[in-house]
């Protein structure tokens, strides 16, 4: 794919992503987070990431959670992740902040082709912070889930 | 609660606007999808229940909910100690087949999770909707319910009142034995199970208990993975205006050793309860239902009365007919006539169920069995009707009739004659 | 068809609708015998009785000539109804009005009202089910001097529903209410639609609850610009 076309694919994703609020970060709006407990996949652990967090293996404790996303979805603002081998699911679910770490080269733009892509292991599709409407049917996000999802793109 | 259904119906119809080039023809796409399962349904059965062991989940099937429960109280007190805990995802399967009530008595501490299912369980209270359970509660009334629980100081702030739940909640997912939800969907194909959600809870109620059980309907059935984009779109659409839901959970099976979260054991309660029944009769269409509640917001019979008046599980278009179909007319034929027959509840269907024609079909089955009565004797009527003279004898004689008291008169005045009779004008006529 | 409803209350309606034909071209016949297509038993559901009065319908309607009636819900008796009942054939196809001015007689203008008129318009739920679309709004647009005003849920039921009005007389009502508040915040004086039904239930509603609100049929307005 000729890199135009992720970019606007790219484009496209965050577009989608930030009107349910949800954010597309670089490696540098990382590095600024200081002092907060992350808990972490464990190959997320492998990772050369310099940021001022510092490790917890407790998803409850934990301010931010961090894991890979096998792709990205631009139509919705979607992710897939799949909990495959040592993943810890909970660590995209019970921290308030979840940050995805997506491959640049890994978004396609319909749902078709995220489900086409689906392995044999547990995984979910997350599109956006929890939400709900319940009470008046006034949005308030982060209710069980994250109350804010940030995405990195993982350009080498 | 009329607002609120008008506001989700104007949301359904802009982003499934935006969504599909064109709705109908998803629309009608979906409703063919699912009326080959439901044609089909034996064979996708066994091929869903094949595949599903093969991944390592446990099937059992019930053909009741008392089976069910019993199902279900089995595996629970098999897998935790007495008066554990058990978290609960939002399912109206499990709302379908009371099981709560059996989870209590037995000395389980059952919590409701989803946000509004909490809400209820604290007030003893039923969901009025399928998808927005407390549509009918306001601000106040969940604070004031919250004080009396000790959930902390009062307020009256949506975002503060789900703060405080998420924080009592929390507690309860990491205490938790056992996690029990519902199924949107189950693909025949890969065996996998399909959970959608918005909050987050379903899908800590199925990771941090070592035990996961679900509950599915037999008709939550779709042959192949790549028919879930379309249905995962006419869902989230038609039942929120969404464009997808926050969660879509794709669980394959336990976790692996691994791993280092989720259930140690996945069983899957495959529930009959009357469907199979239905399937074989002439409301068979029913059962595309995927529980969108769209036919819900656009019903005006809904909107102006509430879930609660339907008095079954199943409100609103789908339980008029749901519920006769499966509990049989002599018990529940009278809803069938709850409804104006605008059409609104098919026309705004995701899988095209042709709502109205069935629910004059259960009039009529209801009629025949003589388990209802309009209070009009029309066999009388339709004697008359074939002589024209008679008829309009009769109808002479109608408004006269018209004059004593009756259910029409009680909210509107009576219809009176106006102007010319026009067979004696035309009669009259060169 | 003059339809039970215009047969014992709403004469003029079915004189308007005769008048609105003529000019349009068509000679009108009506058999003396006709009764009522059987509708009201159908929708509460004795559909034995709907049988008799549908097959009395067919003996007297049924023949060459198309049937044009002022109701969408006669016309969808005959041309849903009868199918879903069974065992009833009819060969002739029977039009609400509007819809035959416009597919079969494709009237293209019509005569100016006297005075100026505003109204409000009502789309009748068997007019929706039909499948004719904004038909009769596109036939009222044709008469001079007439202003037609779309209530922002024109489309909405008006909770008569045959034996609903009767069976969930008080949901009926709120329905029905709730529809005239619109109206009445429309600004809107003269309501227009093209079932009886409708009609008579809502402006008993109205009369009941001292609403100065006029219903009228779309025939009525159509033929008054003659």
């Amino acid at each position: 794919m000729p890199p135009k076309d992720i970019r606007s694919l790219w484009q496209e994703f965050e577009t989608n992503l930030s009107i349910l609020g949800g954010r597309v970060v670089s490696w540098t709006d990382l590095s600024k987070i200081e002092g907060r407990r992350w808990c972490v996949d464990f190959r997320v652990g492998e990772l050369p990431l310099e940021c001022g967090l510092y490790e917890t293996t407790d998803p409850w404790t934990a301010d931010v959670g961090i894991t890979f996303g096998q792709l990205a979805v631009a139509e919705t603002g979607t992710i897939l992740i799949s909990h495959e081998s040592a993943d810890r699911r909970l660590a995209s679910l019970a921290p308030p902040l979840h940050i995805a770490i997506v491959r640049d080269e890994d978004i396609v733009q319909a749902l078709e082709e995220a489900i086409d892509r689906l392995k044999p292991c547990n995984s979910v599709l997350i599109t956006g912070p929890s939400r709900t409407a319940d009470i008046e049917g006034e949005l308030v996000r982060g209710v069980h889930g994250p109350k804010e999802i940030w995405i990195v793109v993982n350009r080498t | 609660m009329r607002l609120a259904s008008t506001r989700v119906a104007d949301a359904r119809k802009y982003t499934l606007g935006r969504v599909f080039d064109d709705v109908d023809k998803a629309r009608h796409y979906a409703a063919s999808i699912k009326q080959y399962v439901l044609d089909n349904l034996a064979p996708l059965l066994t091929q869903f229940e094949d595949n599903c062991r093969a991944n390592g989940i446990t099937v059992h099937w019930a053909s009741t909910a008392e089976e069910a429960r019993k199902i279900i109280l089995q595996l629970c007190r098999e897998n935790s100690d007495p008066g554990a805990t058990i978290v609960k995802g939002k399912s109206m399967a499990t709302e379908e087949i009371h099981l709560n009530p059996t989870l209590v008595e037995a000395g389980f501490d059952v919590v409701e999770t989803d946000l509004g299912e909490f809400v209820v369980q604290i007030d003893g209270d039923t969901p009025s909707h399928i998808v927005a359970p407390i549509i009918h509660k306001s601000r106040i009334q969940v604070a004031q319910s919250f004080q009396r629980e000790k959930l902390g100081p009062y307020s009256e702030v949506p975002e503060t009142l789900a703060m405080q739940a998420r924080e009592h909640l929390r507690t309860k997912f990491q205490q938790a034995s056992i996690g029990i939800s519902g199924v949107n969907f189950g693909i025949a194909e890969s065996g996998r199970i399909v959970i959608v959600e918005n909050e987050g809870n379903n899908r800590l109620s199925t990771t941090t208990p070592k035990v996961h059980i679900a509950l599915m309907g037999i008709e939550k059935i779709l042959p192949r993975e790549s028919d879930l984009p379309l249905f995962l779109r006419l869902l989230a659409g038609s039942a929120t205006g969404q464009k997808l839901t926050v969660y879509t959970h794709l669980i394959h099976g336990p976790r692996c050793p691994e791993e280092i979260d989720g259930p140690d054991q996945i069983h899957l309660v495959m529930l009959d309860n009357g469907r199979t029944r239905v399937l074989n009769g002439p409301y068979r269409e029913i059962l595309r239902c995927i529980r969108c509640g769209a036919c819900l917001n656009s019903c005006p019979v809904y909107r102006h009365s509430s879930g609660h008046a339907y008095g079954h599980v199943y409100s609103g278009p789908v339980g008029a007919v749901l519920a006769p179909a499966m509990e049989g007319v002599e018990a529940m034929g009278e809803l069938a006539k709850a409804s104006t027959l605008c059409g609104s509840c098919e026309e705004v269907c995701p899988v095209a169920i042709p709502i109205p024609a069935m629910l004059l079909r259960l009039r009529n089955e209801a009629t025949a069995a003589g388990s209802t009565n309009s209070g009009i004797p029309w066999q009388v009527v339709a004697s008359l009707a074939k002589n024209d003279r008679l008829w309009r004898a009769a109808l002479i004689l109608l408004p006269l009739a018209t004059k004593l008291p009756s259910p029409w008169s009680k909210v509107r005045s009576n219809p009176e004659r106006v102007g010319r009779d026009f067979r004696r004008w035309f009669r009259g006529r060169p | 068809m003059l339809t039970c409803l215009c047969d014992a209350f709403f004469g003029e309606v079915g004189i308007a609708t005769v008048k609105v034909l003529e000019h349009a071209g068509c000679k009108v016949e009506f058999d003396e015998r006709q009764t009522c297509c059987g509708q009201p038993p159908f929708n509460s559901g004795d559909w034995e009785s709907a049988r008799k009065m549908a097959a009395h319908a067919i003996e007297v309607l049924d023949g060459e000539h198309p049937i044009v009636t002022p109701s969408g819900s006669c016309a969808a008796m005959f041309r849903e109804g009868y199918h879903m009942v069974g065992g009833l054939e009819m060969k002739t196809k029977v039009y609400e009005l509007c819809e035959f001015l416009h597919q079969v007689v494709k009237v293209k203008e019509w005569p100016t009202m006297p005075s100026p008129r505003r109204v409000g318009f009502h789309r009748s739920c068997h007019g929706r089910m039909l499948g004719t679309g904004d038909t009769q709004e596109r036939i009222l647009s044709l008469v001079g001097n007439l202003t037609v005003v779309l209530i922002g849920d024109s489309d909405q039921c008006c909770g008569f529903g045959g034996a609903f009005s009767i069976s969930h007389s008080a949901t009926s009502r709120h329905i029905g209410l709730s529809k005239i508040d619109q109206l009445v915040k429309s600004g809107i004086s003269e309501v227009v639609s093209g079932d009886m039904g409708c009609l008579m239930h809502l402006d008993g509603l109205a009369k009941k609850e001292g609403i100065p609100l006029k219903f009228t049929h779309i025939a009525e307005v159509l033929a008054s610009a003659l």
